[in-house]
């Protein structure tokens, strides 16, 4: 009869090569002579890219240029005396996201709807805050022209996305709808306006806009910017939101026609909510690429980031400084994206989007 | 604004009376026509009206049946009343509706002309023109094809909607009175600033009131629960809105384009001299040549990108896509990361990084980097690689090629023949490349078709041969800078669609092959790649139109593709709508041959389903 004693000496330990250390090592890297190669030749690769960059980085590398900079990278041209403006607008920004934090995991109905109400009003607060007022001492406008550098960067893709959104999924339901003529508009725009590049939209703002506009209205470069990116956005979004529709059964439609809700109550509770989550990761991977893609209003001419980035290579004393410019600018552009798609798999895990 | 906007009391009527079938008048006699028939369908619905005689018609339909008993004959005569009196209620209706409108379109006749300066005017009786027969059509089509109870319903809200338009032309007349006499003199009189003016001009201007008038018309149909009508009304009040925005902006940038001396509709411009050097060119050009032909010349460089970018991208997606699904650890990572370093950072970015930051800051010529025994060459003025060039004998090639190419069509048939007998194929697919390969490779022994050339440094510059071309192949930093940026970011975006695809094929499904006894390469080529391929070549298509559409950012770091040549055209002419369209529709035509082409592969590589 067998014991437990029995059972537990049946158990040797694993050998040595299968667990621990050696055993990470020979299951994940040399598991086979393929698998060899290509970890020698991967740390080859490592060794070729990371040795002489991290010399560099270290000895060669004027990262002055960064640093000396720094005030222009965040807020381009706009007046350093008031700048204090801008450092505002982001300090409000920061304690409303950290209390949002802490207010949107709890259960206060009270303080959750006060805090959207404060998040809903910030906008034209902030807004106030950084373009002044006409005439004002202890607020002086500030043209729209001044306004650059990260700061730019991030109004361009927050009103972005804040625009399009409504847009595009006007145009998703457009689309889907029964309607001839109303099918027929959306579709036309949206195939438009996807089969044409980003800089077309912006330079075709930046040229037209003035032109079919009354002569007696001035549009500031950034609003043209502005309207190109809502436009342009809002014509992805409503493929992503189309998606999103597509996938609902059929019967979800039926069984809301059956409890007799009206169209617009069929789609604001029933359809949409289920539609916008499937789409989530789409959605924010392109407001990504939104983020990104407002670097091309450098090509415009609108000193955003990169545009500003781009001055400091003029600088006497950076002129060779292409290097650490560019890198700096992608390691701020990368910060942000990634942290924006960190951000949409946390909130597809807690909306528990693909499970029911 | 406001000068055009207000009516002058002394309009001058345009002095054209010679031509009796200009368009003005005939605008003016259509109006005239519809004014009469509209009037006569009213006179007819008058008639209609005082003939119908509710109780003799009743009566009447009494006297023809025959056997009806008196309980049947009360119910009958009463249900006949009814309905004869509704109809003739309706005549009544209708009569004053058709008299309402054709009084309308008679004024419409009389009075559209004094305000045909503007653009938008046009567009609102285009409009009108548009939405009174479209009204008409329905109410007609409604009449005929429901039965007698939507009938009535169709009948009213689609006379209510047609209403619309002669309310929305009363609401303007008003608000011209309310313009003309109150608001305008007031404005002067209070020196109200001319932005004012120009909005209360706006607001109050006939398009609104068109627009107030036809959503009136389509609020109406909406509580009326008529679903039909509800969909008909809203979507002319869309296209109603659209057709406003884009008269008022067309007016704008008519009056615009005009007043800067230009034209938005003359292509004549394409054949002036375009006076700017291109530097990379396919076919012969200089700055003697028109604008035509540099538009021409930057569409084949952007071709050229997007096109070897397509091919190097999905090679580099591939492996990418391979290595981040490898077991290997390190390997995995370094995809990963590969992968998120060019996912989140603009294209723009790494276009000037690799550009100004890499390659401009190579060493000079004749310091250039040498790798591979001399064959590559790096130095800030491009790239050289060596490579095979056609020779003069390369048009002999062809007809082995094409041997070659019916060869191999052949064996493929006869490899594929005993699938439906054996299961398997007649022999191995290496055959197939090898009989092409043979035949192909005796064509290059025999004619010499290409040359394979070795770049190297003459001088100050790289070598050329005898035609005065670069030895090898010698690429520009403009051009490689492109060409690696793009196909960096787009193989990292392809390296996910390839990676998604593979894993989107269900574990049981190689399992299955597997214990069918599948090799692991007939595993791949025949259970796995079929699959994943469905689901790869959509997103697939995306990148490619990705990739072309990214190639416009090219400009910024110099690259003469079609976007920076039409930019140049822009400035040195002006012309913005023609180059705009131009552009647009160069763009498009890409786009469209990209995803017919990737539409075409997906109908192929489809498994049909029962």
């Amino acid at each position: 009869m067998t014991t437990a004693t029995d059972i537990n000496t049946a158990y040797e330990a694993p050998p040595r090569t299968e667990v621990g250390v050696l055993g990470w090592l020979k299951h994940h890297l040399f598991g086979s002579w393929f698998d060899t190669i290509l970890t020698i030749l991967s740390l080859g690769l490592l060794y070729v890219v990371l040795v002489p960059s991290m010399r560099w980085a270290v000895t060669k590398a004027n990262w002055r240029a960064i640093t000396t900079n720094i005030l222009i990278l965040i807020h381009g041209p706009y007046p350093q005396t008031q700048n204090y403006r801008v450092f505002i607008a982001i300090g409000l920004l920061v304690v409303m996201g950290s209390v949002s934090l802490f207010i949107y995991r709890g259960e206060n109905v009270r303080g959750r709807r006060t805090m959207t109400i404060i998040w809903a009003v910030s906008p034209f607060f902030i807004w106030y805050l950084l373009a002044g007022f006409k005439g004002s001492s202890f607020l002086p406008l500030i043209e729209y022209s001044k306004w650059g550098g990260l700061l730019l960067s991030f109004i361009l893709a927050i009103f972005g996305i804040l625009a399009s959104f409504p847009i595009g999924v006007l145009l998703a339901l457009g689309r889907q709808s029964d309607m001839p003529i109303i099918k027929w508009m959306s579709t036309v725009y949206i195939e438009v306006v996807r089969g044409v590049p980003f800089i077309t939209v912006l330079f075709m703002a930046q040229v037209m806009l003035p032109l079919i506009l009354p002569p007696d209205v001035r549009v500031a470069g950034m609003f043209r910017a502005m309207v190109a990116t809502a436009l342009f956005s809002a014509a992805y979004l409503a493929e992503n939101v189309r998606g999103g529709l597509q996938a609902i059964p059929r019967g979800q439609y039926e069984a809301a026609d059956a409890l007799g809700l009206s169209t617009f109550q069929q789609m604001y509770f029933i359809i949409m909510p289920q539609a916008l989550r499937t789409v989530i990761p789409p959605i924010v991977g392109q407001f990504i690429g939104l983020f990104k893609d407002t670097s091309l209003v450098a090509i415009v001419g609108l000193l955003d980031f990169l545009n500003v980035s781009q001055s400091i290579l003029s600088q006497a004393g950076f002129l060779g400084a292409q290097k650490e410019v560019y890198l700096f600018a992608a390691l701020v552009y990368f910060v942000f994206s990634f942290a924006m798609s960190s951000a949409s798999i946390r909130l597809e895990k807690q909306l528990g989007v693909g499970q029911r | 604004m406001s000068d055009t906007a207000i009516r002058q009391p002394d309009d001058t009527e345009p002095s054209e009376p010679t031509n009796l079938f200009s368009k003005d008048r005939l605008i003016t006699y259509f109006f005239i026509a519809l004014g009469i028939v509209l009037l006569i369908f009213g006179a007819v619905n008058v008639q209609n009206w005082a003939q119908i005689n509710p109780e003799q018609v009743a009566q009447d339909r009494i006297d023809k049946e025959t056997d009806l008993s008196k309980a049947e004959e009360v119910s009958l005569y009463t249900r006949q009343l009814e309905a004869t009196s509704a109809s003739k209620a309706g005549q009544a209706k209708n009569a004053v509706r058709f008299i309402v409108l054709g009084v309308a379109a008679l004024w419409v006749s009389q009075n559209w002309r004094r305000r045909r300066q503007l653009f938008s005017e046009y567009m609102l009786y285009a409009y009108s023109f548009l939405l009174a027969p479209v009204g008409w059509i329905l109410y007609l089509f409604g009449y005929r094809t429901h039965g007698d109870k939507n009938r009535k319903v169709i009948r009213r809200n689609i006379g209510i909607m047609s209403l619309a338009i002669p309310a929305g032309f009363v609401a303007y007349e008003l608000v011209y009175l309310l313009q003309a006499f109150v608001i305008f003199p007031i404005g002067h009189n209070l020196a109200v600033s001319s932005f004012v003016v120009g909005m209360v001009n706006f607001f109050l201007s006939p398009q609104i009131a068109l627009l107030a008038g036809i959503a009136v018309g389509g609020y109406v149909a909406f509580r009326t629960k008529d679903v039909r009508a509800v969909s008909v009304a809203g979507q002319l009040v869309i296209l109603a809105i659209v057709l406003v925005i884009l008269s008022w902006l067309g007016t704008n940038a008519a009056n615009g384009i005009k007043s800067r001396g230009l034209s938005a509709t003359e292509f004549g411009f394409l054949d002036n001299t375009a006076s700017f050097d291109i530097s990379e060119h396919l076919i012969p050009y200089n700055r003697t040549y028109t604008y035509g032909r540099a538009f021409f010349v930057g569409a084949l460089n952007t071709l050229l990108l997007s096109v070897v970018g397509i091919f190097l991208a999905t090679a580099l997606g591939l492996f990418v896509g391979i290595a981040r699904l490898s077991t290997n650890w390190l390997l995995s990572t370094l995809a990963r990361v590969f992968v998120e370093l060019m996912r989140n950072v603009p294209l723009l970015v790494l276009l000037f990084f690799i550009y100004a930051g890499v390659l401009l800051q190579l060493p000079q010529r004749e310091n250039s980097i040498r790798l591979l025994g001399d064959r590559i060459w790096l130095n800030n003025r491009g790239v050289a690689l060596p490579w095979f060039k056609p020779t003069a004998t390369f048009s002999a090639w062809m007809p082995y090629l094409i041997t070659a190419l019916v060869v191999m069509i052949v064996l493929w048939y006869f490899r594929h023949r005993t699938y439906p007998t054996t299961g398997r194929p007649a022999f191995s697919g290496w055959y197939v490349s090898l009989g092409f390969a043979a035949v192909a490779g005796a064509g290059i022994l025999a004619v010499h078709p290409l040359i394979y050339q070795v770049p190297f440094i003459e001088g100050f510059n790289y070598a050329k041969d005898e035609n005065q071309r670069y030895l090898g192949l010698v690429m520009t930093p403009e051009f490689f800078g492109a060409l690696a940026g793009l196909t960096l970011y787009t193989g990292a975006y392809i390296g996910e669609v390839v990676r998604a695809g593979i894993q989107a094929v269900s574990k049981g499904q190689r399992e299955a092959a597997t214990a069918l006894g599948l090799t692991q390469s007939q595993n791949l080529q025949l259970i796995i790649l079929p699959q994943a391929l469905q689901v790869i070549i959509p997103p697939l298509t995306n990148q490619y139109l990705n990739l072309a559409k990214n190639s416009s950012l090219a400009i910024a770091i110099g690259y003469a593709d079609l976007f920076a040549v039409a930019t140049t055209t822009f400035n040195q002419s002006g012309q913005s709508v023609q180059v705009i369209l131009m552009l647009m529709a160069s763009y498009l035509t890409l786009s469209l041959t990209i995803s017919a082409t990737m539409n075409f592969i997906n109908s192929r590589v489809k498994i049909r389903e029962r």
